[in-house]
């Protein structure tokens, strides 16, 4: 384990935090989509992290840091949320228009949380660099 | 492997080797030891500069638009920073003791 190894750490955190903006931006951005390929409004996506060993076959201490990995983004299984609208053209035989089951608020907090966790690992990034830099003082 | 005439006096060879190594700084008087403190500075200022190359090539993939990994390029240009400080820092370290021993009055 070194101080390098900490960078790349680092870096997983935020390509992951970099990869929950871009969701949050889809969602933001189709919160009101009502058609899609597949037919049926746009589903809300989730990014899946999943905490990966950074080194499985180090020593145990090495095998104690984890990286973190975008598994992928899966389509929530929230049910749309329906509207009365009977003039809207993809209103269904009751009248009822299903929209995205992306509510915006939550968005809206995903957005912060992403924007801060990203801020508190480029810290992390800045503690690294000033502890190197610290090292590389000694007995100067 | 193939030097089965040269390589016959091995033990004497290793012997010289070992010694050179107590020593510190290896001549490497035609035996060529692998271990010697060239060897090792000549090892260490390649890998720095390596990460030079990987930190030059995320700038001109991040440049050529192909990678928009902002902070993968920055870390790597803090990574390619850190080892080249530190290789400079080594550096001054040698040549301190060199001008050290060259500056001892006999």
């Amino acid at each position: 384990m070194n101080l390098l190894d900490t960078l790349q750490i680092t870096a997983s955190g935020l390509t992951a935090q970099r990869l929950r903006l871009q969701t949050v931006a889809s969602n933001m951005a189709n919160a009101r989509t009502t058609r899609t390929e597949e037919g049926g409004p746009y589903k809300k996506q989730v990014p899946l992290l999943e905490a990966v060993q950074d080194d499985p076959f180090g020593s145990n201490l090495d095998r104690a840091m984890t990286r973190v990995e975008v598994m992928g983004v899966v389509e929530s299984e929230d049910p749309p949320v329906m509207v009365h609208d009977p003039g809207h053209p993809d209103a269904d035989a009751e009248g009822y228009v299903a929209y995205p089951n992306v509510n915006v608020l939550e968005e809206m907090v995903d957005l912060m949380t992403t924007a801060r966790t990203y801020e508190a690992n480029a810290n992390v990034l800045d503690v690294t660099d000033t502890m190197a830099n610290t090292a590389l003082e000694i007995g100067r | 492997m193939i030097i089965t005439a040269a390589g016959a006096p091995s033990i004497p060879i290793t012997e010289v080797r070992s010694s050179e190594g107590v020593g510190g700084v290896g001549v490497g008087s035609g035996a060529a030891p692998k271990n010697t403190f060239a060897d090792k500075l000549t090892k260490a200022v390649d890998g720095v500069s390596n990460q030079q190359l990987a930190a030059d090539d995320k700038l001109a993939e991040l440049a050529s638009g192909e990678n928009v990994d902002l902070h993968g390029t920055m870390i790597a240009l803090e990574e390619a920073e850190i080892t080249l400080r530190t290789m400079t820092s080594v550096r001054d370290k040698v040549v301190g003791a060199y001008q050290e021993i060259m500056n001892m009055s006999i």
